[in-house]
């Protein structure tokens, strides 16, 4: 690998993204170091600790790689992306009633991230070849086929919320290729004209969860409403300065469910406040920043679609775990990129970060 | 990202630049929304979910202390608080309560759907399973080691001796609040006061290894000295048993006052109810919670004759030795009043007015009172005013006097053998008293010490007024005693003993009019007559059999006052044949 590379590695994107890393586990840790009642310590700062470090490899190996290498794996990873999210529905483990997770011995592995990811790749590849023909539908519907797959399998683990993701990146994807706003309205009309059956296919749960954001206080199948309810307390007894670090009494004291994953953005502003949440806020569009700067220094299509894919991939997210934290978005499972604990989330998501240096270190625009 | 790049982000994305925007314009839009929430939460709204958060996660649990004991003139426990366990669930997150419900079902005996019921109606709060669990059902459940599940022991109310005394006794409720009787009356001195411990409580509600914890010990509550006599007040209950099979009456009251103090040392009531009966609590059993001898009001009759006597005699309105004119009857306005056998006797003694019970002299007697003193000295007995007994619910009776209006000149002569007016049993009771007591009106007393960790209160007996002369008090003594001796059925005679009694057959008044088959048969005495030392006011609602107190009541009197006598150990005088 050529020194010059390095001339334009992006430290910023490296160091903001390490601040994410830093503010996940000190939050994680806040959130488990009493541990539950009745079980054993809770071990899962050490986790996210391993899963950082695994991604960061990721990350390593995908910065030395040439991105351009990854158009023709394309296909490969999109098949074996898909080839995984059928094994997790034959034979894969469940938590909170839904198959999600391959035991692969050493860690747990949940495709559904990586499918996340492996669609951004794909994505990128089939626009930037049809990159001055995309004002025809047809490569508007081809492009949704490639996405309705690994989006219908996750849906059947089942898994809203990441098959939303999915969607949305292949949206935003189509709306940065330049597709014609008529065709968007067509795919608009026509999803809307399908929702009524997708409400008939959704389970009971999800429907409970729509209707509970649509109408509070009425019927709780889930205790959802308790979850949300002990979120907004947490939140709203953070004040300006937050309670102070392993001091927010929700946090601590176990009224806050799911604290260390979906929730982990309600212990932040417990015990760091209003600030907190604005400093972690500030983090993710400095992120967002970064990703559209690559995108604009990238020196083909490929890499662009791939910079686009990615922001809206972690950004989607980002929003949508903090608009459910403070009850703007109902309530679905999540992570808080960078932040939340998990490891196929964090390793798919450091190893994004890779890409993306990859592309922005690769650009030819300043070389003379 | 500079000039330069901005324009070669144009030139990739170069026809429509505008898409952008959008995009930046909507996530910038959301971002503002958000950070306006998290302003709205954080700042304007903080001190509400602040209180919310502390609402939460501090708890103050109550402490309760241990209710006094009440106990019988002889210090034995009537009503003692005994800890018993009780079984409560959190059913919060529980998932299997039917599982739960059947399992506990098997250890406790009991019903499953109705245990499934309480712990699916319970919400977020602990579901009461079953209070007062045995000894072996508390094992039971341990052994089944249920998650959720745990004990409170809470202290169970008992009487030990039995049905004894319940209604003056009285009960607690669940907040073990006393909601009758003694246990109403005095529950600020046999409550004590609550302690709380205010702590730092986690999702299952435990305290909190390090948190705030605030403690404030209660305060055990006061044990009480009553004056009732266990063996007096067995008696009573034996006695009013028998009436109740004998005469089948709608309800009988006993009442045994020891004169010289005011000491109440037995009062029942038929019917009455038992803690030991599991339906005492239901709704229609509430009206037996009264303590009838001092909250129901009845017309004395007769018996009303010695109070008149007294104040004739007191006042000097009328000479022991006087005579009248016994014609059968009385006429004042258009109203006549007669005899109860409406037979004439011509010249009749003041002695004789009671011992043949003459509804014409008790009437001459008034009439030459006059109104202002007879009412003068009917309230200075202690009638139409609460005695001040600290039992809870009591009556102040009704006298209408010459100043209320509707009143006629009849009324007199009809208050003067004790009808037209109500009393309660101990009102009653403690006029008589006041012949018994040497002319002195006492304060009844059912409480004679309060004992409390800080030291013991001591009740004295307390003379409240002066009603008779000692001379009256003793004229009046003797013209019971001749009523006792004299009587032609004589049912109120005790073999050595001098008694002094007056019985009375009072008509109850039905829809306005008296009904002469409807009677409170009823009679106060005490003995010995020249010393004293109980007095026994009998007085039975509408028996069945027979409606005169000289038949029903007096004989009651007789086996009581005996039975008291001989416990006693008052030595019988043997010229008292």
């Amino acid at each position: 690998m050529q020194l010059r590379l390095w001339r334009h590695f992006d430290y910023l994107l490296l160091l903001n993204t390490f601040m994410l890393l830093g503010v996940g586990m000190a939050l994680i840790y806040s959130a488990t170091w009493g541990g539950e009642p009745g079980l054993p310590k809770d071990d899962s700062t050490y986790r996210q600790v391993a899963y950082a470090a695994a991604g960061t490899l990721l990350m390593v190996v995908a910065i030395f790689v040439d991105y351009r290498l990854l158009s023709t794996l394309a296909w490969p990873a999109y098949i074996a992306v898909l080839g995984l999210l059928g094994l997790v529905l034959v034979g894969g483990q469940s938590s909170y009633g839904a198959q999600r997770w391959l035991d692969l011995k050493v860690i747990p592995l949940q495709p559904s991230e990586l499918a996340k990811l492996a669609l951004v790749v794909i994505l990128s590849r089939y626009l930037a070849r049809r990159e001055n023909e995309m004002g025809q539908f047809r490569h508007v519907v081809g492009s949704l086929l490639i996405a309705v797959p690994p989006a219908g399998l996750i849906l059947a683990q089942p898994s809203l919320g990441t098959a939303v993701v999915l969607v949305v990146i292949w949206f935003c994807m189509l709306l940065a290729a330049g597709v014609r706003i008529r065709h968007i309205l067509i795919l608009i009309l026509i999803a809307l004209a399908l929702s009524p059956v997708l409400w008939f296919l959704m389970p009971d749960y999800q429907r409970g969860r729509v209707m509970q954001f649509l109408s509070p206080g009425s019927g709780d199948p889930l205790n959802e409403d308790y979850n949300i309810r002990q979120a907004l307390i947490s939140i709203g007894s953070g004040g300006l300065w937050g309670r102070g670090y392993l001091s927010g009494t929700q946090s601590q004291l176990h009224f806050l469910r799911v604290r260390h994953t979906d929730f982990i953005f309600s212990v932040l502003a417990e015990e760091f406040g209003f600030i907190g949440c604005l400093v972690l806020l500030s983090l993710f569009l400095v992120f967002l920043w970064r990703c559209l700067r690559v995108a604009a220094l990238s020196q083909d299509a490929f890499g662009r679609f791939l910079a686009i894919g990615i922001a809206s991939y972690i950004m989607f997210q980002a929003f949508v775990n903090v608009g459910m934290n403070v009850r703007l978005l109902p309530v679905v499972g999540m992570p808080l990129p960078f932040v939340s604990f998990g490891g196929s989330s964090l390793a798919t998501a450091l190893l994004a970060i890779g890409l993306l240096q990859s592309v922005v270190m690769r650009h030819k625009r300043l070389e003379f | 990202m500079g000039g330069r790049a901005g324009r070669y982000y144009a030139n990739q994305l170069g026809e429509s630049p505008w898409r952008l925007s959008a995009v930046v314009v909507l996530l910038a839009v959301f971002a503002i929304v958000v950070v306006g929430k998290l302003f709205l939460m954080q700042i304007v709204q903080h001190g509400y979910y602040l209180g919310l958060a502390t609402e939460e996660h501090r708890s103050v649990r109550q402490l309760q202390p241990q209710r006094g004991t009440v106990l019988a003139r002889d210090g034995a426990p009537l009503a003692v608080s005994v800890p018993y366990e009780t079984l409560l669930a959190d059913a919060t997150h529980m998932t299997d309560k039917g599982d739960v419900a059947r399992r506990l079902a098997t250890a406790l005996g009991g019903n499953q759907a109705s245990l499934a019921a309480k712990l699916t109606t319970a919400g977020d709060k602990p579901a009461m399973l079953q209070s007062s669990l045995s000894a072996e059902q508390a094992d039971r459940v341990r052994g089944l080691h249920l998650l959720n599940v745990y004990f409170e022991t809470e202290p169970l109310r008992l009487h030990p001796e039995g049905g004894l005394a319940s209604q003056v006794l009285g009960f607690v409720g669940r907040d073990y609040a006393g909601l009758a009787g003694l246990e109403m009356a005095w529950n600020d001195e046999l409550g004590g006061r609550l302690g709380s411990v205010e702590a730092e409580v986690d999702t299952a509600g435990d305290a909190i290894a390090l948190g705030a914890l605030d403690y404030v010990a209660p305060v055990s509550g006061a044990d009480l000295l009553t004056t009732i006599d266990r063996y007096t007040q067995r008696l009573v209950e034996q006695q009013l048993n028998a009436a109740v099979e004998a005469h089948n009456p709608e309800s009988a009251t006993i009442i045994v006052l020891e004169p010289r103090t005011g000491a109440i040392l037995a009062m029942a009531t038929r019917p009455s109810y038992s803690l030991a009966d599991p339906d005492y609590l239901e709704p229609e059993n509430e009206p037996l919670y009264r303590i009838p001898a001092v909250s129901d009001v009845y017309e004395p009759g007769s018996v009303f004759k010695v109070i008149t006597m007294s104040a004739g005699i007191d006042s000097g309105a009328v000479q022991p030795d006087e005579t009248y004119d016994d014609k059968g009857y009385v006429v004042e306005g258009d109203v006549t009043i007669r005899n109860a056998d409406g037979i004439g006797r011509g010249i009749q003694t003041m002695a004789e007015i009671l011992q043949k019970s003459l509804n014409t002299g008790s009437s001459y007697v008034a009439r030459k009172l006059g109104p202002d003193r007879f009412y003068q000295y009917v309230r200075a007995f202690g009638f139409g005013e609460p005695t001040a007994v600290d039992l809870p619910g009591e009556a102040a009776g009704l006298v209408r006097d010459n100043k209320a209006s509707g009143w006629s000149g009849s009324d007199l002569l009809t208050n003067s053998f004790g009808q037209g007016i109500a009393v309660t049993p101990l009102q009653m009771a403690r006029g008589v008293a006041v012949v018994a007591n040497g002319g002195l009106l006492m304060q009844p007393q059912i409480v004679r010490e309060v004992r409390s960790a800080g030291g013991v209160r001591h009740i004295a007996p307390q003379t409240v007024r002066r009603v008779i002369s000692p001379k009256t008090a003793s004229i009046l003594t003797n013209m019971m005693v001749n009523a006792v001796d004299k009587s032609v059925v004589g049912l109120a005679k005790l073999n050595g003993y001098r008694v002094a009694g007056k019985s009375g057959t009072a008509e109850i008044l039905v829809d306005g009019r008296y009904a002469p088959n409807d009677t409170v048969a009823s009679f106060v005495g005490f003995a010995p007559a020249d010393d004293p030392r109980f007095l026994v006011l009998v007085a039975v609602t509408r028996p069945k059999d027979n409606i005169w107190g000289e038949a029903v009541a007096a004989p009651i009197f007789a086996t009581i006052m005996q039975d008291l006598l001989a416990h006693a150990g008052v030595a019988p005088a043997l010229d008292g044949q």
